[in-house]
């Protein structure tokens, strides 16, 4: 028999049994307290209509509402039996939303905080990478291949040292051109690879410095222009700084408040547990 | 070239003066050829002034889903644009999958191309949103997710929606207010992350028709900031505000230009998914291909999407049985859901080098061309991270980022079809290179317009490629060959002029390995035309390749492999092989002006670890039997096209 078998067939009858003992044992106390109320508010109304005005892409009829407020009613009705009957206590998914609910609630929070400017300040004190513009460097190069390059290299380092000398006549063609303009490292890295544009950001204007080394081979470098970091203006990096303190709450939100919600908990573990505690094993009990 | 004739006119008209002076000459005197040479403008002192040419490509993928796709969500992404934005451009983040990551180095444009429809439904579905639950269907999903068993759940989605069979009631669709709040979240991040000079962070979706399960999808990317982008909101698939039908999407976009002034283009991509339907001779959706389809088509479509994690489109061994490289990281199993097997007459209409072809043909019969595309790559990641990189793959969804089992797993298995993918033959593919004055929105988009553009597998090789008439042997050796190149040609994307009596058309190529990637193989030109009586031919040339001291083609004409220095073993290879920088000026041999023919490069790398190499060494992970664990990566130029005049 499949029926026997679908989990709602056991849930309805597992429903009804509870809901038998219900009537019997429940009915003296129920007598006793007064009848709790079930308000059908306006701002139900409208909720409804918005739902199904979302789903259906028009408002409903009045008929239609009729409806949903008899269901909304018997939906209500059963849930709050539901819960008198602790049906949602060991739901995996009832527990989950809740707790989802939750986390949520906090990421909506700090989404809609407006940093505090002193928190600012700090930030625009200590993030100069947010802060900064960052160093650029203009610089003439001359290539050489790998292949007896280095030799080259220093004789054209030489050569290009004298008062007369003419770039253009020394080393070989590199297809990336050889001057570049307002270079910072990133751009640099692109271009060239890491090592390459430290290098470069390194050297002193002025003169020509190398061989350095790259993914393609050796270059002689003339830095001709260095502007150094220069810090933004506070008011133009304000969203910005704002955006990270909010990433940076919101990545630590979630564990503070956790770790605060946590005290308010006794959390008694059995000593089988007690492998799989890792760190949270100095904030529980262990105790069979 | 308007100053030049201009300067040459006023040479004339001086010389001219100059023989019949003596009358005026005695009132203001002969001018000297001192004084003559200091009125003439001069070429600069600076070779790099007044250069307005592209002098470097941008680097980025216009490729990228996020949490906002509902099957990226489903797999388990939880990066959403704001996070694939700071991604792309350089910073560390932590995975889907938990771990940390980070590019070897910034990209300079990223386009979120995140499913039009559905937009944001994940995210809101993860949420268990009262209207998600409500529905039975979506109550399933969500328990699935909830029990860790998101894979299945993304499959069932991605199925139900390419079959139909997506519940009508959790449909998020344009014009209901999760979709536009998903749409606007979309353009928000772009407006934030776009850094102009530094960082373009461009607008856009994936309007993804799939009907059946074939794969016609195309990426919608705005050249529009945020104010034009959300006067609209994304075109859709599914019926009745959307349509399945390119013709369709072709209307939208002109509207959008229509309504805002603004400017779209679309990337069609995985014309290998397509069963045969990505690029039609005959007839599409019940209409026949006319001159009409052809004039919207290129007109909307300039670029194709040659290679990403899903395979490589660009040729296929049973249409180029004489191009041994065509075999790479092949994906010709069926369609995109795995529910139609593939048949060889379906190959022809799927591969952009038999589309360039047939659309030469169509070009004469129809008068236009509609498959006049440029090239370009892009990663079709759904994990949020733009990380194509050989030993830095962060897969294609998120139960394929790092880990000691991605290789062994398998990624679809329908046992009705018999087709069966294996996570290791996803690939680690690719980039869109484009030649863009500056890194704005407004100079990339024209770039792609223009079909300035070329695809690599992974590498940041730099590649030029110009055709003209006249390039002489000694302008692949000057300083500047670009300079060359736009002064005497054009470049990739470009149309030769009429041909000039008695003369082949000749190409100014050249290539530089990626600053921290391997050197270079071979540099070829693949040559499409055809001919008198009505046939489509193609040849690939070798035209420039390293090691020429040693390395001569042998009697077929086949040049030597370029060798294998890769230690599968350790991940490792070296640069003792192969070329950093190949250079040369290449004249078409076979050239007829009377045959319509195009023209494009493929730049091949020498062999390196593939991403299955780099998982085998860092995890120990014995790879299966047939695990392909070196490639060769490469770059396609968009071709340049001759017409007879």
């Amino acid at each position: 028999m499949r029926l026997l078998k679908e989990p709602l067939l056991h849930f309805v009858m597992l429903g009804g049994l509870m809901f038998a003992a219900y009537s019997v044992f429940g009915t003296a106390r129920q007598e006793a307290q007064p009848q709790p109320v079930i308000r059908i508010t306006a701002a139900d109304a409208d909720w409804l209509k918005a739902m199904w005005t979302r789903q259906w892409r028009r408002p409903p009829t009045d008929e239609e509402l009729t409806g949903l407020v008899a269901d909304h009613l018997k939906e209500e009705v059963l849930a709050r039996e539901a819960k008198a009957l602790e049906l949602d206590v060991g739901d995996t998914i009832v527990r989950r939303r809740l707790a989802q609910k939750m986390a949520f609630l906090i990421d909506d929070t700090i989404r809609t905080t407006e940093p505090p400017e002193p928190e600012l300040r700090v930030l625009y004190e200590t993030r100069l990478d947010l802060v900064r513009t960052p160093a650029r460097v203009s610089f003439t190069q001359v290539f050489f291949r790998r292949e007896d390059g280095d030799g080259r290299a220093r004789a054209s380092l030489v050569a290009l040292s004298g008062p007369a000398a003419t770039p253009g006549e020394e080393g070989d063609r590199l297809l990336l051109g050889d001057t570049f303009a307002d270079q910072d490292e990133p751009a640099l890295t692109n271009l060239f690879g890491a090592a390459f544009a430290q290098a470069v950001l390194a050297l002193p204007a002025g003169r020509w410095s190398g061989p350095i080394e790259s993914g393609y081979g050796l270059h002689l470098v003339k830095v001709t222009v260095v502007s150094s970091p220069q810090a933004r203006p506070f008011a133009e990096v304000r969203e910005r700084l704002a955006e990270e303190w909010r990433r940076k709450r919101q990545e630590t939100a979630q564990a503070q408040l956790l770790q605060g919600l946590m005290r308010k908990y006794r959390v008694v573990v059995d000593p089988s547990v007690r492998l799989w505690l890792g760190p949270l094993a100095s904030q529980v009990e262990v105790r069979p | 070239m308007a100053r030049v004739h201009f300067e040459r006119s006023f040479l004339a008209g001086v010389m001219t003066l100059g023989l019949m002076s003596s009358a005026w000459a005695q009132d203001i005197g002969s001018p000297t050829q001192e004084q003559l040479e200091k009125a003439m403008p001069k070429p600069s002192y600076s070779p790099y002034a007044n250069r307005d040419f592209p002098a470097r490509p941008f680097f980025g993928d216009t490729h990228l889903h996020t949490s906002f796709s509902m099957d990226a969500g489903a797999f388990g992404a939880r990066l959403g644009p704001r996070e694939a934005y700071r991604f792309a451009r350089g910073e560390q983040l932590t995975a889907s999958s938990g771990q940390p990551v980070k590019l070897s180095r910034p990209l300079d444009f990223l386009v979120v191309a995140d499913h039009s429809d559905n937009m944001g439904f994940f995210p809101d579905l993860f949420a268990g949103k009262p209207e998600m639950l409500a529905d039975p269907t979506g109550r399933q999903w969500y328990d699935l997710v909830q029990s860790g068993r998101g894979a299945e759940a993304a499959i069932q989605i991605i199925r139900a929606f390419s079959q139909r069979t997506f519940p009508k009631d959790l449909m998020y669709a344009p014009g209901t207010r999760p979709y536009r709040a998903a749409w606007q979240e979309t353009i928000a991040a772009a407006e934030q992350y776009n850094e102009p000079g530094r960082f373009t962070a461009f607008i856009g979706f994936e309007w993804t028709s799939n009907t059946g399960g074939n794969n016609l999808h195309r990426n919608v990317i705005f050249r529009d900031n945020g104010d034009r982008a959300s006067q609209v909101e994304p075109f859709t698939v599914y019926p009745p505000l959307g349509s399945d039908n390119p013709a369709d999407l072709w209307k939208w976009m002109e509207a959008y230009q229509n309504k805002t002034g603004g400017s779209v283009l679309a990337i069609a991509h995985n014309g290998n998914l397509s069963n045969g339907r990505m690029f039609p001779i005959v007839e599409t959706f019940g209409k026949s291909i006319d001159r009409e389809y052809a004039e919207q088509r290129t007109r909307w479509e300039r670029l194709y999407e040659a290679t990403q994690t899903k395979g490589d489109g660009e040729a296929h061994p049973f249409l180029s049985p004489n191009d041994e490289f065509a075999n790479f990281e092949r994906w010709d199993f069926g369609n995109l859901d795995a529910s139609a097997a593939k048949t060889r007459e379906m190959l022809e209409f799927e591969y952009a080098r038999s589309a360039l072809k047939n659309g030469l043909k169509l070009g004469q019969t129809l008068g236009v061309n509609p498959y006049k595309f440029g090239m370009v790559g892009s990663s079709d990641a759904h994990t949020g991270l733009a990380a194509m990189e050989e030993d830095n793959f962060f897969g294609k969804t998120t139960p394929q980022e790092p880990s000691p089992e991605r290789m062994l797993a398998t990624f679809f298995d329908n046992p009705q079809t018999n087709i069966k993918v294996m996570d290791w033959q996803v690939s680690s593919s690719g980039y869109a290179a484009v030649w863009a004055q500056e890194n704005t929105r407004a100079s990339l988009w024209d770039a792609m317009q223009r079909r300035e553009t070329y695809a690599t597998t992974g590498p940041r090789m730099l590649v030029r490629f110009f055709g003209g008439w006249d390039f002489v042997a000694q302008d692949a050796n000057s300083r500047l060959p670009a300079q060359t190149g736009y002064t005497k040609g054009v470049p990739m994307g470009g149309d030769l002029r009429a041909a000039p009596q008695g003369k082949s058309p000749t190409f100014l190529v050249a290539a530089l390995k990626d600053p921290i990637g391997a050197n270079l193989d071979r540099y070829q030109i693949v040559k499409g035309w055809l001919t008198k009586d009505g046939k489509l031919e193609e040849k690939v040339y070798d035209v420039a390749w390293a090691d020429a001291e040693r390395r001569k083609p042998g009697g077929d004409g086949k040049l030597p492999p370029v060798g294998d220095t890769v230690d599968v073993a350790n991940a490792t290879w070296t640069n003792t092989i192969g070329a950093p920088e190949l250079a040369t000026v290449w004249t078409d041999p076979d050239f007829d002006p009377g045959q319509p023919a195009f023209y494009y490069g493929r730049v091949i790398e020498i062999p390196t670890p593939r991403w299955t190499a780099y998982d085998a060494k860092r995890f120990g992970t014995k790879p299966l039997p047939g695990t392909v664990m070196t490639i060769m990566e490469r770059a396609y130029t968009s071709p340049i096209w001759y017409t007879p005049g």
